[in-house]
């Protein structure tokens, strides 16, 4: 389906409106923190004078009303021989035989009994969450995890920052952790001090591709040049401390050694796993090509991530669903890359190998990616992702293979994840035993 | 685990929103938003006024969707939804949606105008569609936002979002 003609009328918002509307919304944000921040004092203060009129009424009451200890047990019909009795000559006799004090067992056993109700928390990276929150849709649908045996977990995203530390901090933490890189020896470290058990299961690779059809040859690119060729902003040729709206319109212009053909992207949307892989990646590592850009990421992070994790949306890279899910209209991706010569498409490495037949994969700083290249770590476009599990939490075994076994497999997005077939016992031994991790 | 941790801990609330990257969020969805706008008024004036009000009404309350970002985007185009349709009950004495488009932009390049005739020459083509169509479109091309997720935000099923968005499709081409 040509859609161009729809496609073009899409335009750049006028940056000062972004950047005016975003301060207005952080000044929402601020307002919005000192207003609860109040409300939250006068919470803290209601409660205390409401609390300390309770306790004082309820003093006044017990002491007014109670009726003496001795007669608070009821009068016995016959007085019980000391065999009968097996608190006589050894404690004080309860005030109700029914109270629920017999329940609180030794600490371990409450330890379970509180958890059957709760949930296990299992936080994600950004980059991941798609993916896992996808897999976990499978698994809901697949395993029945949502049994009364098995509580259904509760996902949360997090930022690489942060999701290790709340794995292993003492309190409020997360129980499960899925990232996109390995833990520290001093994130472990800190685990440990804890006291807490942890065992690392790798959930396989993401790979992302960019590919023709097999008609025409794969142009050879670079992260550079592909930075270059479809991010928002880049710096001015002529003062490169400035940037610019992203001018660029044929290959040539970005790296003189490739052809002049027009740069036309096709890819899914940059919050899927795939669009969130190809801007970590890919866009970023060519924005460290760039000087001037790669100074931002000590100098000022987030500034670093505005402005190298963004895609522009003139029309160059146009959001399409490459996916052929049941029910839908189907996009023929095959047909419209054979009938553009020029036009590349933006898929995961697991779509794009499903799809091999059809098509040619450009090669990313001279590596073309092949099953080895991803394991060995050289392809640029892909990367390991792993799983951290506190081992002492229940059912986390069988969620953790669940996980593994969703991850990869679901239907929906996760075409950028994908497990090396080779590896796949390997993996679900380390599942089944999840053994401490040890650096 | 006690039973406190069903509930999650303000703290931890506090924690994980911080986590998620706001900024990277907005930058997506400004853009798509500000589209939407354009294709469904057909024009720029206004744009920039419902694309902010969108986002302040969503901004505050963003919290509770920390952990679904799907949602989130669901949630906030459904409020650009119901204020367009606020807007034209507002302007139902007004110029129709239609009509010229008044290039109001101070950035008069040559792009941006071939972009503002385009704007204009869809505005005009489906001036005699249904609202439902236009929404479709608007919420396909200016939001970008997949079949499935318009199925959700519109009620249609997935597999006739796609089909009336074909025929449309075919239909503008025909004429454009």
């Amino acid at each position: 389906m040509n859609d161009d003609f729809l496609h073009r009328v899409r335009a750049e918002p006028p940056p000062h409106f972004i950047a005016s509307l975003k301060e207005r919304l952080n000044k929402l944000d601020k307002d919005s923190l000192s207003r609860r921040q109040i409300r939250r004092r006068a919470y803290f203060v209601g409660s205390l004078i409401a609390g300390a009129a309770l306790a004082t009424g309820l003093f006044v009451a017990r002491t007014i009303y109670s009726p003496p200890a001795d007669n608070a047990r009821p009068t016995p019909m016959a007085i019980p021989s000391p065999a009968d009795d097996p608190h006589s000559g050894l404690a004080p006799p309860a005030t109700n035989p029914t109270t629920p004090d017999v329940a609180i067992a030794s600490p371990g056993k409450a330890t379970g009994v509180n958890r059957m109700p709760g949930q296990i928390r299992v936080g994600a990276t950004v980059s991941i969450y798609p993916n896992i929150k996808e897999a976990t849709r499978y698994m809901n649908n697949n395993m029945n995890v949502s049994s009364p045996s098995f509580p259904e977990p509760a996902f949360s995203m997090m930022s690489e920052n942060a999701v290790f530390p709340s794995l292993c901090a003492d309190s409020n933490s997360i129980d499960l952790a899925v990232a996109d890189r390995r833990i520290l020896p001093d994130e472990l470290d800190l685990c440990r001090r804890f006291g807490k058990h942890i065992a690392e299961v790798k959930l396989g690779y993401e790979g992302i591709v960019l590919v023709r059809s097999k008609l025409y040859d794969a142009p050879k690119l670079s992260t550079r040049a592909i930075f270059l060729a479809l991010a928002r902003e880049i710096p001015n040729p002529l003062h490169p401390e400035e940037r610019i709206p992203n001018p660029n319109v044929t290959w040539d212009q970005v790296d003189s050694s490739l052809p002049s053909e027009h740069i036309e992207v096709l890819g899914p949307a940059l919050s899927t796993a795939t669009g969130i892989a190809f801007r970590d990646l890919i866009l970023k590592a060519g924005c460290l090509a760039l000087p001037t850009l790669a100074s931002l990421k000590d100098t000022d992070p987030e500034h670093f991530e505005g402005v190298c994790g963004s895609v522009r949306t003139d029309g160059v890279y146009r959001i399409t669903e490459l996916s052929q899910r049941a029910g839908s209209v189907p996009f023929d991706l095959s047909g419209y890359l054979q009938a553009n010569p020029e036009a590349i498409a933006l898929m995961g490495y697991r779509e794009g190998a499903l799809r091999g037949l059809s098509l040619s994969v450009s090669s990313i700083n001279g590596v073309t990616p092949t099953p080895s290249i991803i394991y060995s770590g050289s392809y640029p476009g892909a990367r390991a992702l792993y799983l951290y599990a506190n081992t002492a939490v229940p059912h986390m075994r069988p969620l953790v293979l669940a996980i593994w076994s969703s991850v990869g497999w679901a239907s929906g997005d996760p075409a950028s994840t994908w497990i090396v077939p080779a590896e796949q016992s390997r993996l679900q031994q380390q599942g089944l035993t999840l053994p401490d991790l040890e650096f | 685990m006690t039973m406190a941790r069903a509930t999650p801990h303000p703290q931890v609330t506090d924690t994980e929103s911080q986590a998620l990257d706001w900024n990277r969020i907005y930058l997506d969805l400004a853009p798509r938003v500000y589209n939407y706008f354009r294709y469904r008024l057909g024009q720029e004036s206004e744009v920039e006024d419902l694309t902010a009000r969108t986002f302040e009404k969503a901004w505050i309350a963003r919290e509770q969707y920390r952990r679904d970002l799907a949602g989130f985007s669901t949630w906030l185009f459904k409020i650009a939804q119901n204020l367009i349709v606020d807007h034209f009950r507002s302007r139902r004495n007004h110029v129709a949606i239609d009509q010229a488009v008044s290039v109001t932009s101070d950035d008069i390049t040559e792009s941006n105008l071939e972009r503002q005739s385009d704007l204009s020459r869809l505005a005009s083509l489906t001036r005699e569609l249904p609202p439902r169509d236009r929404e479709l479109l608007a919420l396909k091309y200016g939001a970008g936002i997949s079949n499935r997720d318009i199925a959700r935000l519109t009620g249609l099923t997935e597999s006739n979002v796609g089909s009336i968005l074909h025929r449309l499709v075919q239909n503008l081409r025909a004429r454009w």
